[in-house]
């Protein structure tokens, strides 16, 4: 007797347990989910304009007034963007975490540290607003250019906002590097650049290129800042490298153009978004697999 | 380290006469910067050029002691010397793309490698130690990024709050707009914006700190599910929010229009991402222990994240909303 009302308890507990338990897996699932309604909502929204436009979609030329619409102008244009922004960012960012993580001292390195993680919270409008105030009129007298707002102000101003995070994050990186094979180094007679050079960066390489793609990944979707500063004109640089004229980026596609569009166009502009969404995903991805080698090799070690 | 670096570091700018090319160089470097941003002076050009010719010219009379040094000297003040006419010969433009690099221009970058291999050389006839040149020019380099940064950024904050500190006052805060924008405050504005930070957190914290509830609690960390929430949850975290803008007006604004209800839900699925990391960082930070104990003295899995977990991380969980 006393065991069966032992057992029924145990049960309703048992079962409370079990509901907890599912509504946070639901929970979870839940979370995880957002990104698939997200792919599943813009793809069906891209759907009319990829039977309406078809083949056109991926060519150079763009007018939504006679209903052209090639997306390829700001497919390259995102690409040179940020290909630029890391040519410009990662040499930089890098030396200021080799710094920060091997060469100033504790103090120096408890002042800078929280003053960059701080300034990679800045709101990327700022930067977009310098940058057409400052940096735009300035490069465009430099290299006389008939407007500073050009894809390589583009790339600039976003080498600018990548700095703070991927400093902060290869910093992380070079700094999980142990000591004792540095010490082993220096112990060989290597002087401390040498040891930089040929120990500790190679051994953080894999968190520096997890720092690297995390940062390209944040440049690719920056929107605000772009937008101000890339020109917003839809055609085909000549020759197809030409970053000194204005252009277009994915985003700054979609947001110039949202707020008039209608019709066909606004779908247009949803596979614009499903091209941006492609392709952070897939940085995002090879981020993980980064990670995942890297906590596998760690692991092992 | 840090202890050589300084050593080094204040060995290299410790002014002496010996060390005047060197000097030289470096002025010579700053001067192409200046020119880049500031715009070319050819008489400045000139007088730098010859002055920096001279100190070496007078350097290696002066000192005789290795040919090999001295040679690579005289090599160097030709080179400066050849430098002299060339914004003349360059023709004046130079296009590269769509940019026109003015003869100017050019010359300044110029100067600017001409500085860096003369303070190659100057520090190769003071030290003959190869390494420890390469470490000094390294590690100058490398402060020189930061400080690059850091100015960078400092000018850009500088600048708004110059410009932008000027028209906040009392009224600008607590006033209507009025006049189509053009007069009145930003009052609506500040209190919108309150408004959408409480929307965006009753949207995202229930949904943020529950998911990392599970993934620290209740899951095996190798399992396939947690594989499978990590990751979109890091793609999401990647998603640009203008894409998190069209989902938005692609699936709440024909249910909501468009209203703080719809900002609010999406901005919370954008800040999802950090909130999960975070709270699941102070979940990890409660000791094991205080689980372990709680079980022991018979409550439920559910008893102990309610009443043991999830108080003591709850001070880490709020720092990261």
């Amino acid at each position: 007797m006393d065991k069966k009302i032992a057992l029924a308890k145990f049960s309703i507990k048992d079962i409370k347990e079990c509901l907890i338990r599912f509504s946070f897996l639901s929970i979870a699932i839940l979370s995880s989910t957002i990104i698939i309604f997200i792919f599943g909502f813009l793809v069906k929204e891209s759907i009319p304009a990829v039977i309406d436009v078809g083949q056109n979609l991926f060519s150079f030329r763009w007018s939504a007034s006679t209903n052209e619409f090639g997306l390829l102008p700001a497919v390259i244009g995102t690409i040179l963007v940020t290909t630029l922004a890391m040519i410009i960012a990662v040499p930089i960012g890098i030396s200021s975490a080799l710094y920060l993580s091997e060469i100033c001292s504790k103090k120096t390195r408890n002042v800078l540290k929280p003053i960059i993680e701080v300034l990679a919270g800045i709101p990327s409008i700022v930067y977009g607003f310098t940058g057409v105030v400052i940096f735009a009129p300035q490069i465009g007298e430099t290299l006389s250019l008939k407007s500073g707002n050009t894809i390589f102000t583009g790339g600039f101003m976003l080498s600018i906002m990548a700095l703070p995070i991927l400093i902060s994050l290869a910093d992380d990186a070079l700094k999980a590097v142990p000591n004792d094979i540095k010490n082993a180094s220096m112990a060989l007679g290597a002087t401390e650049w040498q040891t930089m050079k040929k120990i500790t960066v190679p051994t953080a390489v894999s968190g520096v290129v997890n720092a690297v793609v995390l940062g390209a990944g944040r440049v690719i979707g920056e929107t605000m800042c772009v937008m101000l500063v890339v020109g917003g004109i839809m055609k085909k640089p000549e020759p197809i490298i030409d970053v000194f004229t204005s252009g277009s980026t994915l985003t700054s596609l979609i947001g110039h153009n949202m707020g008039e569009a209608y019709g066909l166009h606004v779908n247009v502009l949803f596979t614009a978004g499903v091209i941006l969404l492609i392709l952070v995903t897939i940085l995002s991805l090879i981020s993980d697999w980064i990670r995942m080698h890297l906590n596998k090799k760690r692991g092992m070690d | 380290m840090t202890k050589y670096f300084k050593e080094s570091y204040q060995n290299l700018f410790k002014p002496s006469m010996k060390k005047l090319p060197f000097f030289a160089s470096v002025a010579l470097t700053i001067l192409g910067a200046i020119f880049i941003v500031n715009g070319f002076k050819n008489t400045v050009y000139i007088a730098f050029l010859v002055a920096t010719a001279t100190i070496y010219l007078i350097k290696s009379i002066k000192v005789n002691d290795g040919l090999r040094s001295s040679k690579k000297s005289l090599c160097f003040i030709g080179f400066l010397v050849a430098l002299i006419p060339l914004p003349m010969i360059i023709s004046y433009e130079v296009e590269v793309l769509s940019a026109k690099l003015s003869n100017e221009l050019i010359t300044s970058i110029m100067l600017l490698l001409v500085g860096y291999i003369g303070v190659r050389i100057s520090l190769a006839e003071e030290y003959n130690v190869k390494k420890k040149i390469s470490q000094g020019v390294a590690y100058t380099l490398l402060t020189y990024s930061v400080i690059g940064v850091l100015s960078v950024l400092g000018l850009i904050i500088s600048y708004i709050f110059i410009n932008g500190l000027g028209a906040i006052n009392l009224e600008f805060l607590t006033k209507d707009i009025s006049n189509m924008g053009a007069e009145g405050g930003v009052f609506p504005a500040i209190v919108g914006t309150i408004l959408l930070g409480l929307g965006t957190l009753f949207t995202a914290v229930p949904l943020g700190v529950g998911t990392a509830v599970y993934l620290n609690e209740y899951s095996n960390r190798r399992s396939k599910s947690v594989l499978f929430v990590r990751t979109s949850v890091n793609v999401l975290y990647a998603t640009p929010s203008i894409v998190f803008g069209l989902f938005g007006l692609a699936l709440f604004v024909p249910i909501f229009g468009i209203s703080l209800i719809t900002g609010a839900l999406i901005l919370g699925f954008l800040v999802l991402p950090l909130i999960i990391s975070a709270s699941e960082e102070a979940l990890a930070a409660v000791p094991q222990e205080l689980r372990n104990s709680s079980l022991a003295l018979g409550a439920t899995k559910w008893q102990t994240i309610k009443s043991v977990v999830l108080p003591a991380a709850i001070p880490g969980i709020i720092t990261s909303v």
